[in-house]
């Protein structure tokens, strides 16, 4: 072999006082000298920085110290050496100097070492007047050598590592590289030291004298083995940190976890070493509560949806309202920044939390007030994706589950398929077939309440029919009370008998209270009489004719004031109530549909369950929106386009545009086309009526919401016509809620679930001129 | 949201005989000239005997980062146990690679004193301190235009509380002290304070155990107003335009032996203007002096009483 190498260098960077015979520090420069790289790989930057060359504070000494590591993150592998020795301040202060030696590659620390004892004939030590020529690396003519021998510390190498080789053995740094060449990589030795910083992470140590080889040993016997990261973890650790250390949110570092996250760099078991080596375990235990640490925790928890119920568990046990809000800010920084870091991979580590979380209720179901409170958490960002995404997704998969027995299709489930899912989907499955009201599960009793509180909180009514379905597996009948509210959210819900409603396909019983039973009993009994009364009537028996009246009165006022103890308690119910009794026998398919507010077909079925509205209150309009919400509607704005372009405008253009309406107009006109264009421009006009009906803002839906000529306007004019939408939005919302309390003023549209856009939809279809609505 | 804090402030108030009061002091940076003993702060803290039963102080335990809380107690072995001495704090290039050290430092009942609330309660103060290499405020006297300062700075600004160490035997370097200082205060008065932070600054007088401060060790802003007077001004009126608190401290993390006449628990290596360069004496009879006291100022803006105490 005759390759040349190249070995470069750098060192602590010092101010120097002196000569280079009698030299001191001045200060620390806190950037590296007599280097001959223009910038230190990130790799050697990041073992630095964890601590993987240190030596312990006050070890170093005037006899050099020496550590070999190879470091191989991804494809960038060095060989380095690093020379630690003592300097000496002016005032007799001391401090650790390093000289760092390294080549491209790994195996090369050998030829280092050859290097150095070819120039210098012995380690070549820190030396601030020792400054590398041109700033170029040194270069190194491989001889081929002879393997060197380590004859008598070869039974060393049976030892557990780290393996301590003997202070008073004979050894040179050439032999010790030379013995971790034949242990696993990688490789990392250190000689010559009083004391490392990580000891553990070494597999050769040959300690200075017999003290600091006592204590070496003492510090690893005590410290537990663990996973060796060689500075991969550096970035992990630096961005965890600075984005758990302060209140104020450093983004970049937010940015940072993506992207270790997206290059998949540590797996699960890594993530938990790194957030133990940051404290959390042992924060576990002690229960400090600082805010430090209900971020740390709060964080860990989001990328390892694994550890959520453990930091539900942990974050219970505090009586500190304040610890709450601190972990609910951290999240809403996080969910603040969600677009500007592009999360994605963490995103769905969250999402994973959520589906976990509700699962893991069948086995901690003393979590349900926690996790209740989770996701209900304003600020929460469990919330946000459980109440946008995850709930949703069960929904749906529930409606899929209930499609399947009518349909087989291969519609992917996106709950039920996740893997803790899998088996409560394979358990549940049953309740779709014929018998299946004799069996319960009374373990998903917890998620039913989950869902119940949930829906309460986030006032959503898909959780409704969720915790119905729950209910029903877990007790097989649902509570009254929740019976009702299922009738009263539900869109177009199916009852039978006034006793089950149809959830997911299913027939769910309600609980019968205890006035209606008296009711229909009370009931039975007037028929009976009744019956009697007839019978004896037929019979010719005499029978005081104002006793029976008075009986019959009382009997009646009986009845009457249990009608009103059912009135009060469910208004609704009552007309219904008496068909079970009446109609016995002809109830069997008796779906009971609500009174329809709206035209025929025309309308989309979630809006039959509309109630109607009273006029609205005109008032002034005024198109002011706070900054912070104008920031976020902002961010939420391509949101808000889909909802008009998807929900607003295309249901309105396809319900208008449907072929008897067509047709008729067709033979008006005889041009379809010009037709289309007319129904095109008059809903967007009547949407921009609905939303600014002054025309005051003069919206723009071409440049706006389709984005037209985005590019060439710019993205300043662009933002300009967002922002007159989201102001208009945002008075419309203002204006809706002083009469529909469900509605928030909020200046944007959330896609399906968004409480405005039903309104809006109505609104903007009375809008539109009734020529293009007749049928 | 709202009745779950009624109920946890509700459950709060039953159970807080048993749940410590946490006081949570926020973010707090430790800055000071070279060798103003900022380590040996911290270390010290870190290390803090529970031995003494008339002390305020019920425990002190690391949190967080354990590679820093090991290195924290490994530094206070060295120079607490075996009286050697502490090694230069290194200047990290990058302010972010800075390590936080968690202290959750818990009083005992019967000295909170908090709110006036005569109900003993326990109060457990939660803080993260940085401590920079004193080159830091050395270059901000010195060096100009160093982006690296400016990083430092800006990591400053996040703080809500800045402990500024002084050793004691320096008062030649007073005028050098408020120079940096006024370049500090011009860096962080450029703070968007749009959220009304009332920063605090302790100015805590190190080295105490050194005969000619020991004496007015229960006078620390005389002592200040006498050493530094330079510097006291510049905290005054600093004060004054910015609306945030400063006090003033004395502290001693060797403390001193005797009870009738009390002397240095340290050997002194070297004095000069520069300071003094000691390391402790008898390490059996460590007791420190006024350590927490700063600190309870800095997350409470109150002073403890007993935390001034010998």
């Amino acid at each position: 072999m005759s390759d040349i190498i190249k070995i470069h260098e750098f060192s602590t960077g010092i101010e120097i006082f002196g000569t280079p015979d009698n030299w001191s520090i001045g200060g620390f420069t806190g950037k590296y000298m007599n280097s001959t790289m223009s910038f230190i790989p990130s790799s050697v930057k990041d073992a630095i920085a964890g601590g993987y060359f240190k030596i312990a504070e006050g070890k170093s000494s005037s006899n050099p110290a020496v550590v070999g590591r190879e470091i191989s993150i991804n494809l960038d592998r060095w060989s380095v050496v690093a020379v630690v020795t003592k300097g000496k301040e002016t005032s007799g202060r001391t401090g650790s100097l390093y000289r760092y030696f390294l080549s491209e590659g790994l195996g090369k620390i050998r030829y280092i070492l050859q290097w150095m004892y070819q120039k210098n004939r012995d380690i070549i030590a820190f030396n601030p007047f020792d400054v590398p020529e041109n700033g170029s690396p040194h270069q190194y003519q491989i001889n081929s050598s002879k393997p060197i021998p380590f004859d008598r510390l070869e039974t060393l190498l049976n030892d557990p590592q780290p393996i301590i080789v003997p202070y008073n053995e004979e050894c040179k740094p050439l032999v010790l590289n030379e013995m971790a060449n034949s242990l696993d990589n990688p490789k990392a030795w250190a000689f010559n030291v009083q004391g490392l910083e990580k000891p553990r992470s070494f597999q050769i140590i040959q300690p200075a004298n017999y003290n600091s080889e006592e204590t070496i040993r003492e510090i690893i016997s005590k410290s537990p083995k663990e996973r060796q990261f060689n500075g991969q973890e550096n970035t992990a650790i630096v961005a965890i940190r600075n984005l758990t250390n302060s209140n104020t949110f450093k983004a970049q570092f937010l940015s940072s976890i993506e992207h270790e996250l997206s290059i998949q760099k540590f797996s699960e078991d890594d993530w938990e070493d790194i957030f133990k080596k940051l404290g959390a375990n042992q924060e576990l235990k002690d229960k400090t509560y600082a805010p430090l640490m209900l971020r740390l925790l709060t964080l860990r928890a989001m990328i390892l949806p694994g550890t959520l119920p453990e930091f539900l568990r942990w974050i219970g046990h505090t009586q500190n309202p304040k610890h709450y809000i601190i972990s609910s800010d951290f999240q809403s920084a996080v969910f603040n920044h969600r677009i500007e870091c592009r999360l994605a991979y963490l995103r769905e580590r969250i999402i994973d939390g959520v589906k976990y979380i509700i699962f893991n209720l069948v086995k901690e179901p003393q979590l349900t007030e926690a996790t209740v409170k989770l996701l209900t958490d304003e600020q929460g960002i469990w919330k946000y994706y459980y109440k946008t995404q995850v709930m949703p997704a069960i929904d749906d998969d529930f409606k899929l589950v209930s499609n399947h027995l009518k349909t087989p299709s291969n519609k992917p489930y996106q709950v039920l398929s996740h893997f803790c899912w899998q088996k409560t989907y394979d358990r549940l499955k049953i309740f779709w077939q014929p018998n299946a009201y004799k069996y319960t599960l009374p373990e998903y009793q917890p998620i039913a309440k989950l869902f119940e509180q949930t829906s309460e909180a986030n006032k959503t009514r898909q959780e409704l029919r969720l915790s119905a379905l729950f209910q029903h597996v877990s007790q097989g009948i649902i509570p009254n009370s929740l019976f009702n509210k299922l009738k009263k959210n539900l869109i177009n819900p199916q009852i039978k008998r006034g006793l089950y409603i149809d959830v997911y396909g299913l027939w769910v019983k309600r609980r019968v209270p205890w006035y209606e039973q008296l009711y229909v009993a009370a009931l039975q009994i007037a028929g009976w009489i009744f019956d009697r009364i007839t019978e004896l009537w037929k019979l010719e028996v005499k029978f005081p004719f104002p006793l029976m009246m008075l009986l019959l009165g009382i009997y009646t006022a009986i009845l009457l004031g249990l009608l009103s103890i059912l009135n009060k308690n469910s208004i609704s119910l009552v007309p219904k109530i008496s068909i079970p009794f009446f109609n016995n026998d002809s109830a069997q398919s008796n779906n009971e549909q609500p009174d329809s507010q709206l035209n025929g077909n025309l309308q989309p079925k979630d809006e039959a369950i509309e109630l109607d509205e009273p006029n609205e209150v005109s008032q002034p309009r005024n198109f002011d929106i706070p900054e912070n919400k104008l920031i976020e509607a902002h961010n939420k704005f391509s949101d808000t386009k889909n909802v008009i372009q998807s929900e607003i405008y295309k249901p309105l253009y396809d319900k208008l545009n449907n072929t008897d309406n067509l047709s008729a107009k067709v033979n008006d006109t005889n041009n379809t086309q010009e037709l289309n264009k007319e129904l095109d421009k008059e809903i967007k006009i009547a949407i921009k009526k609905t939303l600014d009906p002054e025309n005051k803002l003069n919206l723009q839906y071409a440049t706006a919401i389709e984005e037209k000529d985005r590019k060439k306007n710019g993205e300043e004019k662009y933002k300009e016509e967002a922002e007159k939408w989201i102001k208009a939005i945002y008075a419309y919302q203002l204006r809706k809620k002083r009469i529909n309390s469900d509605i928030n003023a909020v200046g944007f549209l959330v896609p399906e679930i968004g409480q405005t856009n039903k309104y809006l939809r109505k609104d903007v279809r009375k809008n539109i001129s009734p020529e293009f609505k007749s049928n | 949201m709202l009745d779950f804090l009624k109920n946890r402030t509700a459950n709060g108030l039953l159970n807080s005989s048993r749940e410590p009061t946490s006081i949570d002091g926020g973010d707090i940076r430790i800055i000071g000239d070279k060798r103003s003993g900022k380590t040996t702060y911290m270390a010290s803290l870190a290390y803090w005997p529970n031995a003494n039963p008339a002390s305020p102080v019920h425990s002190i335990v690391s949190y967080g980062d354990q590679q820093a809380g090991a290195e924290l107690i490994n530094q206070a072995q060295n120079i607490l146990e075996q009286g050697l001495e502490l090694e230069k704090t290194n200047l990290n290039a990058d302010v972010s690679e800075v390590k936080d050290y968690g202290l959750s430092i818990v009083l005992k009942e019967q000295f909170s004193l908090k709110n006036g609330n005569l109900r003993p309660r326990t109060v457990k103060l939660n803080i993260n301190c940085k401590d920079y290499s004193g080159e830091f405020f050395a270059d901000l006297i010195y060096k100009k235009g160093d982006p690296k300062l400016d990083d430092y700075v800006e990591d400053c600004k996040m703080a809500s509380g800045i402990l500024f160490l002084v050793d004691g035997t320096t008062h030649r370097k007073d005028t050098q002290y408020a120079k940096g200082l006024d370049r500090f205060f011009q860096e962080l008065d450029q703070v968007d304070n749009s959220e009304n932070i009332k920063r605090r600054i302790a100015f805590a007088i190190t080295k105490s155990e050194q005969s000619q401060l020991w004496v007015s060790r229960h006078r620390p802003r005389i002592l200040a107003n006498r050493r530094f007077p330079q510097v006291q001004q510049r905290l005054t009126a600093w004060q004054t335009t910015t609306g945030g608190e400063v006090d003033y401290f004395t502290t001693s993390a060797f403390g001193t032996i005797g009870r009738n006449s009390p002397e240095p628990n340290s050997t002194k290596i070297k004095c000069d203007r520069d300071g003094t360069l000691s390391v402790i004496r008898k390490p059996k009879l460590w007791r420190p002096f006024g350590l927490v006291a700063p600190l309870y100022w800095l997350c409470t803006g109150q002073r403890h009483p007993e935390l001034d105490k010998d």
